[in-house]
């Protein structure tokens, strides 16, 4: 009986236990597209046939000076708070590497094919939760200089801004354009890392914020949404998955007809029931289990796209 | 029972601005404090300075300046009434330096305006209280 008790006791602290460990977000630092665009860092990127200009990180980190000097400098101020950076230019270089073996992803059954842009597969290998997006212009009035910069913390997972810091400092004679950059990096920091502490609070409150689409194939099979069972249609059943296993049932359906349904602002947890750290893919694959067991017996496959969306589609593999 | 008074009854009059960006892990800030004698000990400036950046923030139009408070805001101050009471007792004066060229003394109606600039060591001063779960760090949570 005693034993029962502590064993009852333990399991009460289980999620505290699991909560102490909680995996800290990862964060990178990349130049805006507008900066890349203004020092002409861009390329060009074949997307099935249409030609889209992308930003060149590799080129701008290995060849701009003050890039890399203010990349440095936003890293070892996050150090300091306990935050080390992912370093672009090392994740660049892997990505290189890899390059090969990512290009496409087939469908096994259908052959379709999913293509993914650089940013995309950047954002996939590196798995940084936030992006530290960096920007600055140097403006020039007469014998003066002044800097202005701009830091954005996008959420990867929905590109929602989530801490910014912007301004312009003060105008110099005499200070070199590093110095005038350093100032502006240590000047600005304080205020973004605040903010940043804010997302994390509302992270750790709330779970993570994803967008989930449930698709049908149209292969034949005659599966919709609208199919029954035990009098309840497959869309209420998918809702009520969808409220019972995300945080504080926080989510949004969006739109929903009889092939697709869209969920919104999903809060999923930020850690499965083993303590090990959750993101869409799983959390979408649990319902996939879900949907593969008696009585629906559907089968159906996980598609992601960057960190924060997939896709369920139902039919077949 | 009875609520213990909070440090800024004991503090005077006192003003914050930005002075400039400081070195890294530092605020640079100008204390002015308003008092009916024109000599105010420099830790009577450090200790505002202290209490300024902690529960106030700054801002300078000129440098183009703006922190918010270190602490996150004055109700930390009363929430934590106890520990900060101990803290502006002894311990703020290992988180200042008055840079002793920098004090002007400026007659206002029957008060003296003396300002210093002062430096904050705000890395080292956020480092210990988040020790001291005073306030929250990035890391907190996780």
């Amino acid at each position: 009986m005693k034993m029962k008790n502590i064993f009852s006791v333990v399991l009460l602290f289980m999620p505290l236990l699991l909560w102490a460990q909680a995996k800290k977000p990862t964060l990178m630092v990349i130049p805006a597209d507008t900066w890349c665009s203004v020092n002409g860092y861009m390329t060009t990127f074949d997307d099935q046939g249409k030609k889209n200009n992308i930003p060149d990180y590799e080129q701008a980190i290995q060849t701009n000076m003050d890039l890399y000097n203010v990349v440095t400098k936003i890293g070892e101020l996050m150090s300091e708070q306990g935050f080390p950076l992912k370093d672009l230019s090392q994740t660049v270089k892997s990505l290189k590497q890899s390059a090969a073996e990512d290009e496409m992803t087939t469908s096994r059954t259908g052959g379709s094919t999913l293509a993914e842009s650089p940013l995309d597969r950047l954002l996939n290998r590196a798995k940084a939760d936030i992006l530290i997006e960096v920007a600055w212009k140097v403006n020039t009035t007469g014998p003066k200089r002044s800097i202005t910069y701009t830091l954005r913390g996008l959420d990867a997972y929905t590109n929602k801004q989530v801490a910014a810091a912007q301004g312009t400092g003060a105008p110099s004679f005499s200070a070199e354009l590093p110095i005038l950059l350093e100032e502006a990096v240590i000047e600005k920091m304080d205020g973004f890392v605040s903010q940043l502490q804010s997302h994390f609070d509302d992270l750790l409150t709330n779970g993570r914020e994803v967008n989930i689409d449930i698709r049908v194939f149209d292969n034949g099979s005659g599966l919709s949404l609208e199919e029954e069972y035990d009098g309840e249609e497959l869309t209420d059943i998918i809702d009520n998955w969808m409220a019972e296993n995300t945080v504080n049932h926080r989510y949004n359906l969006s739109d929903a007809t009889d092939n697709m349904m869209h969920f919104e602002q999903v809060r999923i947890p930020l850690y499965r029931t083993n303590g090990r750290p959750m993101d869409t893919r799983q959390f979408v694959g649990e319902l996939r289990k879900f949907l593969s067991d008696a009585p629906y017996s559907i089968t159906s496959k996980v598609l992601t796209k960057g960190l924060g969306r997939a896709n369920l589609i139902l039919g077949e593999k | 029972m009875f609520a213990l008074p909070i440090m800024a009854d004991n503090l005077p009059d006192y003003e914050i601005e930005g002075a400039g960006t400081g070195n890294q892990g530092t605020y640079l800030v100008k204390v002015s404090v308003l008092s009916k004698k024109s000599k105010v000990i420099d830790d009577e400036i450090g200790r505002c300075a202290i209490h300024g950046v902690l529960f106030r923030g700054f801002a300078n139009k000129e440098f183009r300046q703006q922190q918010k408070p270190l602490a996150g805001s004055a109700m930390v101050e009363q929430q934590n009434v106890a520990f900060f009471n101990d803290f502006f007792e002894t311990t703020y004066k290992n988180y200042y330096q008055v840079l002793g060229s920098s004090r002007q003394v400026v007659k206002v109606g029957k008060q003296y305006k003396v300002s210093s600039v002062v430096t904050v060591a705000k890395d080292q001063l956020r480092k210990d209280l988040q020790e001291a779960g005073i306030i929250k760090g990035l890391n907190s949570g996780f």
